[in-house]
């Protein structure tokens, strides 16, 4: 009798399992594949580009006296925007606002959807948008927040504005000190209003130390079969050297004023440039990188800590535009990039000194 | 007669049948143990235990078989030899536990760090570059069921036109596989170098290596016929090679046919756990990612280094990743680089599929541990996972062999410390076998992924494990014999399931 009970309770426990593994075997609640967007190809204006097509259909419909085929509500301004006495009161807007002039936004309003001026927008002082759009220039004064993403033709950001999505230009982005984003796209991004005298890179000299005299004393550095010098441990390359070939080290890596490296760069330690360095390749480190006053990076830059941006370096070029990613970026008011910055955590704009 | 209908109830009902039958049996022969209760009487318990223990006795003298004698004095099996086999033997048990619990602690660990650690994605966001010159092969023999797709995939990727050059290598195909390509090179001449091999040695690697001939970039990518990369999918994968360090990039692939049937939704769990759990802790922890030999890119300079693709390995895959490691080019594994493959649908070509892994996978062990274990500049963590890797297909004999040790220790030794032995051993190979290692990492795969409900699943994968646990010990042993016999292992393709459109 205990022997059958026994086995009884033995074959529930065991078969138990198996109970919700068949149904689901049967019933295939989960069995779909693991969804993958095909068309997905991290275009950094794609919700720009199809809000701009949502609102455009928007208009066309209004104007054809079709019915309205979005779910929110659309204000369209001309002349001005007027806020009604509760978005007064509130200091809130829910509809999505669509100007076809010049718009000017006014202060301390919070803009729960979508913003989009045909021409230029400018917003108040800290003003709070989830997502603004200008097909000409877009300027976010002081203290203003773009909760999800920002794009214009030219993008003008005052001081302590923050842009927590995307932020993207056709032309030019210029931000003041202070700011802070996570994502940055366009052909040219300048940090902060400061011009510098000289351009990145005048006054290299042509250096007559060539990779073969800085390597020859280093004991633990040779060119292995991969065509690259490959340093264990740390080093420096010494001021106004000349290497031509890609360079792996081990350790951190200290690069002096005036060096031209033609080839790319990767470190397991710190990356450090000095001044005036000009490196025609890309710059990869497992830890800090530093770029020096002045520095011209061909790109991509890539760091899996934090990366330094000195005033007056210039990042990728406007025919070759480039990425800086790492966890964090700190760039000073004085640097130029061309392409793509891109934060895990943030990028800021500090002052120049 | 009983009839069971639904799929559910008769799976449970054989189920059933089979634990009762084996319950049935063990009773059947406890019962056949005790004649002298029966013969005596159900009155005689107090005379029964002073007869019984004298007749044990008598009984044991006369009718033991010699295999049960105890060791100490007794006429056994191995004569004099006894102490030093079974010490062997169970030295070889203790050994066989450490090493399967130290595969056990390495999924935990694979699985807490992706849980919990830092991930690792270093160059997913390189969104703008000057991007390198990129050549796509297809390889392809007898695909005219998925060829056409996969080429309309890549005419379509976000990758500059001018620096792509897509390649089908169609391999001695007898089927359309031929005119379907050749059909997509008239429409875009420009995008696609078509590569028709009608004779050379069979298998994808020397596919490969005979097509380099028509490559002149800078990286390579390597899809199979049945593969569908979306848009972003080659930038994604050429973004590390920035990194003059990286000398080739791995995807994940993602089972299309998941709902088939019971064998693909396995391979679904099986796969998530292999490449959202292990591949990226291995990459989180600056370990050994494969490179898959599939949704994967090499650099071409390194591929040359090495001295270019084998084609007398049956894991060509697994043998580049070694070669490159060694020749310190590290392989970067991109989660996020995600693309659809098609998995077995039945289970012989299951079976084939995995015995031609492990006899690949072997003859990478044996080609490159040594000089692994040896070769300076790679780190500690390289080390330990590379070689713990290359091992991965010796676990499932080795967990065979030490059931039979067990067993033998068991009848011939039944000492204390050989139970513990045996209780430890049963222990560790039920989670080695898929209690709570490999389980957890398809589970942790499963929660990553947010599709949890196929979490439930997992009871039915230990199923899949023993029949993967015995293909990958015959094919050991078959291995075995082929060395020996010096017969030639023959690179045996995986069939494709897809309808042709």
């Amino acid at each position: 009798m205990w022997d059958v009970l026994f086995f009884a309770l033995f074959l529930t426990l065991l078969c138990l399992p198996f109970v919700p593994s068949l149904r689901e075997l049967e019933l295939k609640n989960d069995a779909s594949p693991l969804k993958i967007v095909q068309s997905y190809d991290g275009d950094v204006r794609i919700f720009a580009e199809n809000f701009r097509k949502l609102v455009n259909q928007e208009l066309l419909a209004n104007s054809s006296g079709l019915a309205s085929a979005a779910s929110e509500k659309f204000r369209v301004v001309d002349g001005g925007f007027l806020s009604s006495p509760e978005e007064q009161k509130t200091r809130q807007v829910s509809d999505v606002v669509v100007s076809l002039t010049p718009l000017d936004l006014p202060d301390g309003f919070v803009f729960e959807r979508e913003v989009y001026g045909k021409q230029n927008v400018i917003s108040g002082y800290n003003d709070r948008f989830r997502a603004i759009l200008a097909d000409q220039d877009l300027v976010l004064k002081g203290k203003t927040i773009v909760t999800r993403w920002a794009h214009a033709r030219r993008v003008w950001l005052g001081s302590d504005v923050t842009v927590i999505g995307r932020l993207s230009a056709d032309e030019i982005i210029v931000m003041k000190p202070s700011c802070m984003f996570t994502r940055v796209n366009a052909p040219i991004i300048r940090f902060g209003y400061e011009k510098h005298e000289n351009m990145p890179g005048d006054g290299v000299a042509l250096s007559d130390m060539s990779s073969a005299r800085i390597f020859s004393d280093v004991e633990n550095a040779h060119m292995d079969e991969r065509g690259c010098w490959l340093v264990k441990g740390d080093f420096a390359i010494p001021p106004n050297g000349s290497i031509k070939s890609n360079m792996i080290v081990h350790g951190d890596l200290r690069i002096g004023e005036g060096t031209v490296l033609t080839g790319s760069i990767k470190t397991h330690g710190n990356l450090l440039l000095d001044s005036r360095v000009k490196i025609m390749g890309a710059l990869v480190s497992e830890n800090n990188v530093t770029i020096g006053e002045q520095c011209l990076i061909k790109g991509p830059i890539v760091s899996e800590k934090t990366v330094h941006i000195e005033p007056g370096a210039v990042i990728g070029t406007i025919n070759f535009p480039t990425t800086v990613t790492a966890e964090s970026i700190r760039a000073k008011s004085g640097v130029f990039a061309h392409g793509t910055l891109w934060a895990r955590s943030t990028v800021k704009v500090a002052n120049a000194h | 007669m009983i009839e069971i209908k639904g799929s559910i109830p008769r799976l449970l009902a054989t189920l059933i049948v089979a634990l009762i039958a084996v319950c049935g049996s063990v009773s059947a022969s406890v019962e056949v143990n005790d004649p002298l209760q029966s013969l005596l009487g159900p009155d005689s318990a107090d005379s029964y235990d002073a007869v019984t223990k004298r007749d044990d006795q008598v009984d044991l003298k006369a009718n033991a078989s010699p295999a049960i004698e105890t060791v100490d004095g007794a006429i056994g099996l191995f004569g004099d030899t006894a102490p030093t086999v079974f010490t062997g033997l169970a030295l070889t048990l203790l050994l066989l536990i450490t090493l399967i619990l130290f595969y056990s602690a390495r999924h935990y660990f694979f699985t807490l760090n992706r849980l919990f650690g830092t991930q690792r994605h270093p160059y997913i966001d390189i969104d703008t570059a000057d991007w390198p010159s990129v050549t796509a092969f297809i390889a392809a023999h007898n695909e005219e069921a998925v060829i056409a797709d996969a080429l309309d995939a890549l005419l379509q990727v976000d990758y500059p036109a001018d620096k792509l050059v897509i390649i089908p290598v169609n391999d001695r195909s007898t089927d359309a596989t031929c005119q379907i390509v050749d059909q997509f090179v008239k429409k875009h001449p420009l995008r696609i170098k078509p590569f028709h091999r009608t004779e050379g040695k069979p298998g994808k690697a020397a596919a490969l290596k005979d097509a380099m001939a028509l490559v002149d970039s800078e990286i390579i990518l390597v899809f199979d016929a049945d593969y569908l990369p979306s848009r972003g999918l080659i930038k994604q994968l050429v973004m590390p090679f920035f990194d003059p360090e990286v000398g080739a990039t791995m995807g994940r692939v993602v089972p299309q046919n998941v709902d088939t049937n019971l064998l693909t939704r396995l391979l679904d769990l099986e796969r998530a756990g292999g490449y959202q759990v292990d591949q990226q802790a291995r990459m989180n922890m600056r370990m050994v990612p494969q490179y898959g030999g599939t949704v994967g890119g090499i650099r071409v300079a390194a591929l040359k280094s090495i001295g270019g693709w084998r084609d007398d390995v049956l894991a060509e895959d697994t043998d580049l990743t070694y070669r490159l490691l060694l020749n310190n080019w590290k392989t970067v594994y991109q989660n996020r680089s995600e693309c659809y493959e098609e998995v077995p649908e039945t289970w012989p070509v299951r079976v084939r599929q995995i015995k031609r892994w492990t006899k690949g996978h072997n003859q990478a062990f044996t080609g490159h541990i040594w000089r692994l274990m040896f070769t300076s500049g790679l780190r500690t963590s390289e080390k330990l996972d590379g070689l713990a890797l290359l091992g991965v297909y010796a676990v499932a004999p080795l967990l065979i062999l030490g059931w039979l040790i067990a067993i033998t220790l068991f009848y011939f030794y039944p000492s204390a410390l050989v139970s513990v032995a045996i209780a430890v051993f049963a222990m560790v190979s039920y989670s080695a076998l898929g209690n709570f290692g490999a389980f957890f990492e398809m589970t942790a795969a499963t929660y990553l992924d947010g599709s949890r409900k196929r979490a439930r699943l997992l009871p039915l994968v230990y199923f899949g494990f023993l029949v993967s646990v015995v293909s990958i010990t015959s094919a050991c042993i078959s291995q075995v014999f082929d060395y020996f016999f010096k017969r030639e292992m023959k690179w045996d393709k995986t069939a494709r399931f897809r309808k042709v459109s």
